[in-house]
């Protein structure tokens, strides 16, 4: 229990907090940061042989409602809305959480055990804090101060696996959307009649960047940019 | 079975599918086992769908481990039913197999360069491994025709040692390259090393009825506009019209059986739904199931004439089994950040590779390892995928607009490179058949042996030297820790899905497992017509060949049947 006394958590606390994380998993003799596999219902995946063009998810999703609003204050805690560009849960960041962390398969096992004693931990300071119940019940500000402590490692170490695993489903789900795609830039899967020669502007800026490492060409006339036809040199 | 066909063909992939085009063109009816369900690109495939339509954004899973879009169906590294096992104290060995129509044709990169002369004498060259019993310029003109057949892009002609140019008219104009390409070229020249514009098996112009790339959805899905090669669009329709192929699928062929005078009279299978056992009859059998089942299949077909396996008299079935030596780095290159906004879809592969460049280095004793390989490599602002974001975001654990303002920056500036290397047979690879396990239909499984090479080794410290140079040169840092050491810095064997070499082909019965033309030598009327017959296994990705030497072998067996000689 080191951790939680570095959080600052009093014995008793922590003894609550062992009693809701033991909940959260569905296992009363479970206690402590070593979590193995979550006890769950087996479920089947999507099998080897999916239908790709009308895509299926066969498992259940299994936060709770208060759990599944935890996690979209989180995943808009990364990715706010800002101005037309929208939130992390405008695109259902927060489904695909739940989504991720129900599936039968390895991977998303061990990080729904991660994600579960993350969200006890954050249920714990929401009622240390503000004596609510659940994180989801606690007042905005007291919601906001916990995630700005478990941002900073340093400040909640024993969160410090859970916010970096969190956040990374945060980002890859939410630039694997659409929307994703226009805020990251990204311009493909669009069908072309022919794939563009390099144009004047992609040829200069390769040729300072060449400039500026101080790459200089040893073989001459080998180089793709030369068999291409694409002249190294300004336009 | 009651039907009369004249060659069984067992396996619809690159060489099963090109031996069913040649075979079928010349009038032969011909049956062909498939141990996978019937698939067909044009309906199944998922063009343009997004990570966000697919299950867990379409991530890889124990179902799926390519990922959900990826064309592999019932199957990857393990296929229900039908285990494999690695012997104890052997380095691992992992065996992906796909359960379809076309095979491993679906699920490839589509890279396809040619062998070269070096390639088929590398024990003349220097006293490692084995000759092949012939030569490139007996194999040549099946490349050319090859790549008129299946549409492959690439050139112009480059002129580099051992890497064959095609001949005028068989190669599409290679697509511009990329343009994060065109940097890690400058890189790459700035060493002295040239890049070139990969072969690939992607159509950049139409050919025939098939329509050319759009320079959308990465090809490992499949293409239902059927501009890449996958032999269920390219070879078995073509085949089918002829109206002498029979496709059967879900049949597993687990032995070749003999008759009283010793020749092949067709094949047992077991139908994979219905549990039943067959027999199929022909005057002529190609084994075409891929290196690791064609051995299986020979290894189980026992007699009293061949009590350890047909064709295993000398012990050399099964053996020199050899994968692609395979090494990878990823890197932030700060110098690619703030690029013009461009589509850098293009084909699904790299534009432009790095050919193996140190021919005269090894031929003056200044590498510490006798073969080459050659960089693939990607980057640009390719479709995001969880790994790919999370390679952009550099854990700096920004949140609002300074993470959506530094992954706008330092998106399109992530690079892959990974290695791709010949391997040298050793006596420590290879398949034999396990005496404890068997499927599910009761038929021994195979057991893998690998032991990496020092050669080897020593070529991915090299690839991955070369690698963090080029970086460095591009001013940029590797992403993850980098292995310096051979033993993590090399794949695993069979990683790179390219095993070959178990039943190869020699100039006797003594050294080999078939003739030159792929031709059985313990029963004349058996051919083996996939990555088993190979001698050697150069950095070049064996597909092409594997078309190339199928297509010869069928020729061959057209012609004996035409003559009356089998």
């Amino acid at each position: 229990m080191s951790d939680d006394l570095k959080d600052g958590i009093d014995r008793r606390a922590a003894l609550v907090w062992a009693g809701a994380l033991a909940a959260a998993i569905g296992s009363a003799h479970h206690f402590g940061f070593s979590l193995g596999s979550p006890v769950k219902k087996i479920v089947a995946g999507y099998g080897t042989d999916p239908d790709m063009l009308n895509p299926v998810v066969p498992w259940e999703r299994t936060l709770s409602d208060a759990q599944l609003a935890a996690i979209r204050t989180f995943v808009d805690f990364i990715l706010p809305r800002e101005g037309d560009v929208p939130s992390a849960s405008d695109v259902g960041v927060h489904e695909l959480i739940d989504e991720w962390i129900s599936a039968p398969y390895p991977d998303q096992a061990k990080d729904n055990a991660l994600v579960l004693e993350g969200l006890a931990r954050m249920d714990l300071q929401a009622r240390r804090r503000s004596g609510a119940k659940v994180f989801s019940g606690a007042p905005r500000a007291v919601q906001m101060a916990i995630l700005e402590d478990i941002a900073d490692p340093t400040r909640m170490p024993a969160t410090k696996d859970f916010y970096a695993r969190l956040r990374y489903l945060v980002v890859g789900a939410y630039y694997t959307t659409e929307a994703g795609f226009a805020d990251i830039g990204y311009v493909g899967n669009v069908a072309l009649k022919a794939f563009p020669e390099p144009s004047p502007d992609v040829l200069a800026a390769i040729e300072r960047a060449s400039q500026q490492l101080g790459l200089v060409d040893a073989i001459g006339r080998k180089s793709v940019t030369a068999i291409t036809g694409a002249k190294p040199g300004l336009p | 079975m009651a039907e009369a066909f004249d060659v069984i063909v067992v396996g619809s992939g690159a060489g099963g599918g090109m031996a069913a085009y040649e075979l079928t063109r010349r009038g032969l009816k011909v049956l062909m086992l498939e141990a996978g369900r019937h698939y067909d690109p044009l309906t199944e495939t998922p063009m343009f769908d997004t990570p966000d339509k697919a299950p867990l954004r379409g991530e890889p899973t124990p179902d799926k481990p390519f990922g959900y879009y990826d064309s592999t169906i019932d199957g990857g590294w393990d296929v229900p039913n039908e285990p494999y096992t690695v012997a104890k104290g052997s380095e691992p060995f992992k065996w992906w197999r796909p359960r379809m129509l076309g095979g491993r044709t679906n699920h490839w990169g589509r890279v396809s360069l040619r062998f070269g002369p070096y390639d088929f004498k590398p024990y003349s060259r220097d006293g490692l491994g084995f000759d092949w019993p012939v030569t490139y310029d007996e194999i040549a003109p099946w490349y050319d025709k090859v790549e008129r057949l299946i549409g492959v892009s690439g050139g112009p002609a480059m002129g580099l040692e051992n890497i064959p140019d095609s001949p005028e008219g068989c190669l599409q104009p290679a697509p511009p390259p990329k343009p994060y390409e065109l940097l890690l070229s400058r890189a790459y020249a700035s060493m002295g090393i040239p890049t070139a514009p990969v072969h690939a098996a992607i159509l950049t112009r139409p050919l025939g009825d098939r329509a050319a790339c759009f320079y959308a959805t990465s090809c490992l899905r499949g293409c239902s506009i059927r501009a890449n090669f996958q032999s269920p669009t390219v070879l078995l329709p073509p085949a089918l019209a002829t109206g002498n192929l029979t496709i059967r699928p879900n049949s597993l062929v687990y032995q070749v059986d003999l008759d009283a005078a010793g020749k092949a009279s067709g094949v047992s299978f077991v139908d994979r739904q219905t549990g039943a056992h067959h027999f199929a009859r022909a005057k002529s059998v190609v084994l075409s199931a891929g290196a690791g089942e064609t051995a299986r299949i020979l290894l189980n077909s026992k007699s009293s004439q061949f009590p350890d396996g047909l064709g295993n008299d000398h012990g050399l079935v099964g053996r020199y089994l050899m994968d692609t030596v395979g090494t990878k780095i990823t890197a932030q290159i700060p110098a690619l950040e703030n690029m013009p906004l461009t589509n850098d879809d293009g084909m699904s592969i790299m534009h432009t590779y790095v050919p193996w460049w140190g021919h005269s280095l090894q031929a003056a004793k200044k590498l510490n390892f006798p073969r080459g390989y050659h960089v693939e490599m990607q980057g640009g602002r390719i479709m995001p995928q969880m790994a790919l974001t999370g390679w952009v975001d550099d854990g700096q654990a920004l949140r609002g607009p300074d993470l959506r303002a530094k992954m706008r920056r330092r998106y399109g500036s992530i690079i892959r490179m990974v290695s791709r290397g010949e391997m040298i047979p050793n006596e420590n690879c290879f398949a034999d058949l396990d005496p404890d396990v068997k499927d599910k239909w009761g038929v021994p499984v195979l057991r893998f042996h690998w032991k990496w090479g020092d050669y080897e080794l020593r070529q991915a410290e090299h690839s991955i030297q070369t690698f963090m140079e080029v970086v460095d040169r591009m001013g940029g840092k590797p992403i993850g820790p980098v292995e310096t050491e051979g033993h993590k810095a090399i794949s695993k064997g069979g990683e790179i899905i390219h095993e070959v070499g178990t039943a190869r082909m020699g100039s006797s019965a003594r050294n080999s497992v078939v003739d030159g033309f792929g031709r059985s030598w313990a029963v004349r009327n058996l051919f083996v017509a996939d990555g088993a017959v190979m001698a050697s296994s150069p950095d070049k990705n064996p597909t092409l060949s594997i078309l190339a030497l199928s297509w010869r072998t069928s020729s061959h067996l057209a012609d004996l049947a035409e003559r009356g000689e089998l």
